[in-house]
């Protein structure tokens, strides 16, 4: 079998060559991308949208001290077009004129006419039933998306503080804002539930619920124009209710805008009147320029130029600083201060933090309104609480600090998980007179504040009747009433904040209007609701005499 | 020899084919039910937050008030509190109160209606069964 093996040619063999390279390669290529498709990670499939999708966010929940529920997100559908896939356009907008009268026909034309855009947003934030409606139109077009939809089941309780958010569920005022600041929001497609962890306030629901009770009660009671109050933690500065009424619906922001629906906590400045005493007398026992017991003679009014400065109820008599203070007199108050000088005055209200803005995470705290001109005439009336108009807030800031045993508090609405101690601003002497003095006010029989007594509970407090100032001077049946109050007094771990507004006198209120007899009981009546929800207990003694009464 | 070569290889990359395919199906399919998972956490979650929404309005403290005043409930007062030690003595007083009250209530109203009235609808349960 011996033949010829034809010797290949070199065109053949170049040839073969090629051949087996190639198809070697293409081998190798197959075997290559087999690897590769059973080795390497898939990367994630998206659906890539074809319309130009608005941004929404994702918020976090809000908690209140206790772990209730104030604020949360919840999947709403939304209802869009895609402008291009519209058949009939005078269709579309009548069908959907008929299911949302409240449509703007006009602006509907407008954008669903534009053939150039894939994306127009019709109506956020629809009902389920509304959203089956559209639905069962059938319109080609249309289409839905879920969004996620801030809603608020503790309601109008703590609209001042909330703030609210706009369509987007960006935050747009109060703590909202704060959150989008500070903590962070996400931007989402859809409504996937937020990561960020929940937000805690410092406000209890339930303290939170008895102070609106109360002090809605008493806003018709004394047929008030407004009233408002706080309860703070005189050593954290944590605010565990914050209420100013009329409140606000954080779902209709547009009230908030309207006249009288400020916070009047925060946003308003008032002459708080005679519970600046507390200052005045704290300023002088820390400068030492004055002891408790130390005797003015206030039988004479005191004149400045045109201006006198007299007592309500004059006492005829040399009074203690301790009896000044019981009787509320503003002779004795300015004597006080005049003594310690008008430079120390200042010094010290500017050191409590009374001559400057403020902020809390619920938003701005309002600047004082401070004199021009700080003479002896201003030493003296702001010695009794007129010619200095500050917030509430700022005013409850500086009392907390002179009961907590002279340390500075920062004012929060959010729950702060270590007591932080300030800085020292008064001696633990003064704040001990000071103690001693605002629980005196309450158990003296002549004191302004007996009505803001609960048995047990040891309240000490200090009222304050400030006439509003109106055209040509001050009005003297329009006054704001307060009484700032603290309790447990040996130990002082709550501080209550109590104004009515323009309270009309009445035959409980033996036809006055000063806050001994409607701001202090109402504080009583306060106490008496919160101190079981705040864990403090009241006292043996007290208690068993309660029980024998009874 | 080539050609057994070729042969082999021709049935490796057919039967790979067959193989890439029937995993890149299974994968597919794996994927939708994956989608199909996530779907349904996705609306489970939304339940979840409109339960906790309504839960919440629910127990919001103004309904709540007003529903245990209805009760005849309110705040706590100071004499409420009663030390451990002095449980023992008070629940036997206000048992002690109690059973001479309703002696005293027996003994002035006579009878108590209700309490026959609910005795002769049990008596006519047990008869009908």
């Amino acid at each position: 079998m011996s033949r010829a093996v034809p010797v290949p040619s070199i065109g053949l063999y170049l040839r073969g060559l090629i051949v087996g390279v190639a198809v070697a390669g293409l081998f190798a290529a197959v075997g290559v991308q087999l690897v590769r498709l059973s080795l390497v990670a898939r990367t994630e499939i998206r659906v890539a949208s074809a319309e130009p999708i608005g941004r929404v966010f994702s918020r976090p929940d809000i908690l209140d001290r206790g772990g209730r529920l104030v604020a949360t997100d919840v999947a709403v559908p939304s209802l869009y077009a895609d402008p291009a896939m519209i058949i009939d356009l005078d269709e579309v907008i009548e069908k959907l004129m008929r299911t949302f009268p409240d449509l703007d026909a006009a602006e509907l034309r407008k954008s669903l006419g534009d053939h150039t855009r894939r994306f127009a947003w019709i109506k956020r934030g629809l009902a389920p039933r509304q959203a089956q409606r559209v639905h069962d139109l059938g319109l080609p077009g249309l289409a839905f998306r879920q969004e996620p939809k801030r809603v608020y089941p503790a309601g109008a309780l703590l609209g001042h503080l909330i703030g609210y958010v706009n369509v987007d569920n960006k935050g747009a005022g109060g703590l909202e804002r704060y959150i989008d600041d500070n903590l962070g929001i996400e931007s989402v497609l859809g409504a996937a539930p937020s990561r960020i962890p929940p937000v805690a306030l410092s406000i209890d629901l339930g303290v939170q619920q008895g102070l609106a009770a109360e002090l809605k009660e008493a806003l018709t009671r004394y047929q008030a124009s407004g009233a408002a109050g706080l309860v703070m933690d005189v050593t954290t500065g944590e605010l565990v209710a914050a209420v100013s009424l009329p409140e606000l619906d954080p779902e209709k922001p547009v009230e908030a805008q309207a006249d009288g629906r400020e916070n009047r906590l925060s946003t308003g400045v008032y002459e708080l009147g005679s519970i600046f005493k507390i200052l005045t007398v704290a300023m002088a026992l820390d400068g030492k320029t004055t002891t408790l017991d130390k005797i003015y003679d206030v039988r004479q009014p005191m004149t400045f130029g045109q201006h006198t400065i007299n007592d309500l109820h004059p006492a005829g008599r040399p009074l203690s600083v301790r009896d000044v203070f019981i009787h509320s007199s503003n002779v004795g108050a300015g004597m006080i201060a005049l003594e310690a000088g008008s430079a120390r005055q200042m010094g010290f209200l500017s050191r409590l933090g009374l001559l400057s803005g403020a902020r809390t995470e619920a938003g701005p705290v309002a600047a004082p309104i401070v004199p021009k001109r700080w003479g002896e005439l201003e030493t003296v009336t702001i010695a009794y609480g007129h010619g200095l108009a500050t917030t509430p807030v700022h005013f409850s800031a500086a009392v907390a600090a002179l009961l907590n045993g002279g340390s500075r508090v920062t004012p929060t609405v959010l729950a702060r998980r270590t007591g932080i101690v300030g800085e020292r601003l008064v001696s633990a002497e003064t704040s001990a007179g000071i103690r001693e003095l605002l629980r005196l006010n309450v158990t003296s029989p002549h004191g302004t504040g007996r009505r803001a007594d609960v048995a047990g509970y040891r309240v000490g407090g200090k009222t304050g009747t400030a006439e509003i100032p109106g055209k040509g001077g001050y009005q003297r049946k329009a006054v704001i009433s307060s009484f700032v109050a603290a309790f447990p007094m040996d130990a002082p771990r709550f501080l209550t904040f109590v104004s009515l507004f323009e309270p009309r006198a009445s035959e409980e209120t033996k036809g006055q209007i000063t806050a001994g007899l409607n701001a202090a009981p109402v504080t009583g009546r306060l106490i008496a609701r919160i101190a079981p929800l705040l864990d403090v207990l009241p006292e043996r003694a007290t208690q068993e005499a309660a029980s024998r009464a009874n | 020899m080539l050609r057994l070569l070729s042969v082999a290889a021709m049935a490796l990359t057919i039967a790979s084919a067959f193989g890439l395919y029937q995993t890149k199906y299974d994968t597919r399919q794996l994927e939708a039910k994956l989608q199909a998972g996530e779907r349904s956490i996705e609306k489970m979650e939304g339940d979840i937050a409109v339960l906790r929404a309504e839960k919440a309005y629910l127990a919001r403290p103004e309904r709540i008030e007003a529903l245990a005043k209805r009760q005849g409930l309110g705040p706590i007062a100071g004499h409420q509190y009663v030390l451990p030690g002095e449980l023992q003595a008070k629940v036997q007083a206000s048992q002690h109160e109690a059973a001479s009250q309703k002696a005293e209530k027996a003994s002035v109203r006579g009878p108590d209606h209700i309490e026959a009235l609910l005795r002769q609808q049990d008596s006519l349960a047990g008869e009908t069964r």
